[in-house]
């Protein structure tokens, strides 16, 4: 075990364990936060661990996870939206920390992994971690107003 | 559909075609020619979905 398999380690135990309490228990408003933030946690793990397992495979993994984890979530919030209209969900600080949690993860990858391809596609896994999080906690509380008329 | 808005249009694909080449190269692991051609075709598929897709947004 090296540095890396630590710190997915602690990410997937402490992040992915809290975010799956938090979809298993509870009100609606705060499961459909847990399951958005899961797959925020899962990212950064993956990346983490192939760097320490040195498989680059795992990339193609956490690219998967940050595209498809907030469309999942926008379906979540499109069909539950009748639900979570009066109550809506708040979780901005849950949010900025998954969507720190990442970035740091991205950054401390992206210094690790020098200029060359695999660091523009880091940057592309990071920016789809952080802005498809924040565009899916957005669409979680504030509802889809904007664009049911279509 | 007069000469200036097919230069529009035929810009406009090339323009996604490009984009989506370059995502495509930036993505794969290796890159030699049958990576090439195969990224090519596909983005020429996504570009014109990508054209048809945002003339959808824009006419709502």
């Amino acid at each position: 075990m090296n540095g890396w398999i630590l710190a997915a380690t602690v990410v997937l135990a402490v992040g992915l364990g809290t975010t799956l309490w938090g979809v298993a228990t509870g009100p609606l408003k705060r499961r459909v936060v847990a399951q958005n933030l899961s797959t925020a946690m899962v990212c950064p793990g993956l990346l983490l661990l192939s760097q320490g397992y040195s498989r680059t495979a795992y990339v193609d993994l956490a690219l998967l996870m940050a595209l498809l984890g907030p469309v999942g979530t926008l379906v979540f919030a499109r069909l539950l939206a009748g639900e979570l209209a009066d109550d809506p969900p708040r979780a901005r600080g849950p949010t900025w920390a998954a969507a720190g949690v990442g970035a740091v993860v991205v950054l401390v990858l992206c210094a690790v992994t020098g200029p060359g391809r695999s660091l523009v596609k880091l940057l592309i896994v990071g920016a789809l971690l952080v802005g498809g999080n924040l565009v899916a906690s957005r669409a979680l509380s504030h509802g889809f107003a904007e664009v049911s008329r279509g | 559909m007069n000469v200036r808005t097919t230069l529009l249009a035929v810009g406009e694909v090339l323009a996604w075609w490009a984009a989506l080449v370059v995502l495509w190269l930036m993505l794969i692991s290796t890159v030699y020619t049958l990576e090439w051609v195969v990224g090519a075709c596909a983005a020429g598929v996504g570009a014109l979905t990508a054209r048809a897709g945002r003339r959808t947004v824009v006419r709502r």
